[in-house]
């Protein structure tokens, strides 16, 4: 049985204090890197260089940052101002608290529950709501079209990320995310299940708003999407969440696929976030790869694609598992 | 025309008019001076310049090769062109402004939130370009008739290299601490 | 050509060069010719290609509008001329080609033409609050906001 933070703190208030220190100081430092990240990547991708300021222009993000910090705050005047101020709040609390699910190696999770798949869904649902708070909030046209699109996506795109998982969830016999990591002995899942990893990815794709299920902030479609109305910090904040959330998503997948924090000579933290950062490239990868997907086309995919796909894959699953 | 008659068109700042200027430090600006923080602060501000995709006519397609590959404005800083006013530093005025756009683009200045600078980019930013001729209906003569404009690139497209000249002249301008609050 | 040739009030000349002029036929119609014109053009399968006008005051104290019709099935370009008194109005096509709504739009912001049954006539390329009378493509026009100071500086 893992370790978990209550082991280290004899009150659990220290402990809850402790753990939302490590994660606000782990999410903030994974942001900025990873905006650079994607920068650089985009540019390599598009046979540009990127930022230069600094040694790989790793400098030029705190300038970015303390630029955002410097702004205006605008609130204008005609938003419904309980809507536009919560949004970006509400969209990152969530992710905080997801963070606290992952076990990292084989000895070390925040806390094991034991029906962390379970919880994972659900509140990443509350991040759907937060993107229409915003929408609606803005009081703008552009900025409702963009919330109510992703609303759409988002709602449809779980359909098949839920549906790529259980079969993950019938092979391992758990729903706690340790317990499925654990399960991996010899093989990781992503080779005994390929349907439903590539299931996943595309859903977790179009479940974060990334390229090329990004309509909902299309750039040049929708001014600016659901944040069109947002200015300085309240816009980075929607930018943070955004990668966070990509944090998320690609933990998600090592651990159900990728097998965690298994894998030879190097201690199981390194393996983890090799994987999870393997995957966060893939994604970003995709974004500077693939054209944006029309709202249409990009219903269609899921719902006529998607899903009998990953039915079809749930009973090929249960039938297996029943034979052997 | 006679001299005396005023110009119907209500434009709303008029270039070196000092009444108008200082109407609008009053308005604008913080209250409170840190001079030290602020020194730190335009450090900041002037290495990461986003830009407003507002591309009005030809001198669009070369601000859009400056932040393409061969001359890439993300290695200063300034490659994150954002489509919301509200989320853009700096208003670069590409093109020629005919007269329907002088509300839409007020408009949008006063969305940006402030520090806010502007670069008119081309002749027809300037003075009207090559489409200014006695008794023309179509322009505006000029983008500093209408927005505060910091910094003129002159060129009929200018090259992206004298863009790239222009965003560094504005970083000047910002380090140095001068802006038209000040 | 024969696709008018019931209609009254269309007067055609053939034998234009179309390597020289661009275009196959040109007809010269009255103003109740418009619609009925444009409706076989229609009906036919050509589209609107261009609609504009010119100012004739001076030479023959008339505005020609020139609509443009082509198809590209068997290319054939048909220029129609419609000449009328710079006092009337003419019939609006909108009914007929949904594009010509912009296009009439443009006409009478540039030249001041009236358009029957258009279903929303007002300025297009000049700001809506541009004075009334003002239509810059005249050949006399002023422009009622310029300075009139000879080195540019209009505004």
């Amino acid at each position: 049985m893992p370790s978990n933070i209550l082991h280290f703190f004899d009150n659990f208030w220290l402990a809850i204090g402790a753990t939302i220190a490590i994660v606000m100081a782990y999410l903030s430092v994974n942001a900025i890197m990873l905006i650079w990240l994607e920068r650089k990547l985009a540019a390599r991708i598009q046979r540009r260089i990127g930022p230069t300021r600094g040694p790989f222009g790793l400098v030029q993000q705190i300038f970015d940052m303390v630029k955002l910090f410097s702004k205006e705050l605008i609130t204008p005047d005609h938003v419904n101002r309980v809507l536009y101020l919560i949004a970006p709040v509400m969209i990152f609390a969530p992710v905080m608290a997801l963070c606290t699910l992952f076990p990292i190696s084989a000895t070390w999770v925040f806390h094991d529950y034991s029906v962390a798949v379970v919880l994972l869904l659900a509140i990443s649902g509350v991040n759907i709501l937060a993107i229409f708070f915003a929408g609606w909030g803005s009081n703008n046209k552009y900025a409702l079209l963009g919330a109510v699109r992703a609303v759409a996506q988002n709602i449809s795109y779980e359909i098949p990320l839920i549906l790529s998982i259980i079969p993950i969830v019938m092979m391992a016999n758990s729903l706690s995310l340790y317990g499925i990591a654990d399960a991996q002995t010899g093989v990781p899942y992503v080779l005994l299940q390929p349907i439903a990893a590539i299931i996943f990815i595309i859903s977790a794709t179009a479940e974060t708003n990334r390229a090329p299920f990004d309509i909902p902030e299309a750039e040049s479609e929708l001014v600016a999407g659901f944040h069109t109305e947002y200015s300085g910090m309240r816009f980075g904040m929607f930018f943070f969440a955004e990668y966070s959330n990509m944090i998320i998503v690609c933990g998600l997948a090592t651990v159900l696929f990728l097998g965690g924090w298994k894998g030879p000579y190097l201690p199981g933290p390194v393996w983890f976030f090799i994987k999870v950062y393997a995957l966060i490239i893939l994604m970003m990868w995709f974004r500077w790869t693939f054209p944006r997907l029309r709202f249409d086309q990009l219903m269609k995919f899921a719902w006529m694609v998607l899903v009998p796909l990953a039915l079809i894959n749930l009973l090929i699953t249960t039938f297996v598992l029943k034979l052997i | 025309m006679a001299d005396d008659q005023k110009s119907s068109l209500e434009l709303p700042i008029v270039n070196g008019n000092p009444q108008n200027i200082e109407e609008l430090r009053e308005d604008v600006g913080p209250l409170v001076h840190l001079d030290s923080l602020e020194n730190l602060l335009n450090q900041a501000r002037a290495r990461s310049l986003w830009p407003l995709t507002f591309g009005l006519a030809c001198c669009a397609i070369e601000m859009m090769a400056a932040g393409a590959a061969r001359f890439d404005l993300d290695r200063i800083g300034a490659g994150v062109f954002r489509p919301s006013a509200r989320q853009a530093d700096v208003m670069i005025l590409a093109g020629t402004i005919s007269r329907k756009m002088i509300d839409p683009i007020k408009t949008l200045w006063d969305q940006m939130p402030s520090p806010k600078w502007a670069i008119a980019m081309g002749g027809c930013t300037i003075d009207g370009g090559p489409f200014k001729y006695p008794g023309q209906y179509a322009i505006v003569e000029g983008a500093d008739k209408i927005v505060p404009v910091d910094v003129y690139v002159p060129g009929c497209p200018p090259r992206p290299e004298a863009l790239f000249a222009a965003l560094f002249k504005l970083e000047e301008k910002i380090k140095a601490g001068k802006n038209f609050q000040k | 050509m024969s696709l008018l040739a019931n209609i009254d009030g269309v007067r055609e000349t053939t034998d234009i060069d179309h390597s020289a002029q661009g275009f196959h036929h040109l007809h010269v119609i009255t103003l109740d010719a418009l619609v009925p014109v444009t409706q076989t053009f229609f009906d036919n399968g050509f589209y609107l290609e261009m609609m504009t006008c010119q100012d004739r005051r001076e030479a023959d104290g008339i505005f020609r509008l020139v609509y443009q019709f082509c198809t590209m099935s068997t290319p054939q370009r048909h220029l129609v001329h419609l000449d009328i008194d710079p006092t009337t109005s003419a019939p609006s096509i909108a009914h007929i080609f949904p594009a010509s709504d912009w296009l009439e739009r443009e006409v009478f912001d540039m030249y001041g033409v009236g358009f029957d049954n258009h279903p929303d006539l007002k300025r297009i390329l000049m700001p809506e609050a541009y004075p009334d009378g003002a239509h810059p493509l005249l050949k006399d026009f002023v422009d009622p906001e310029s300075k009139g100071e000879a080195d540019g500086q209009s505004v």
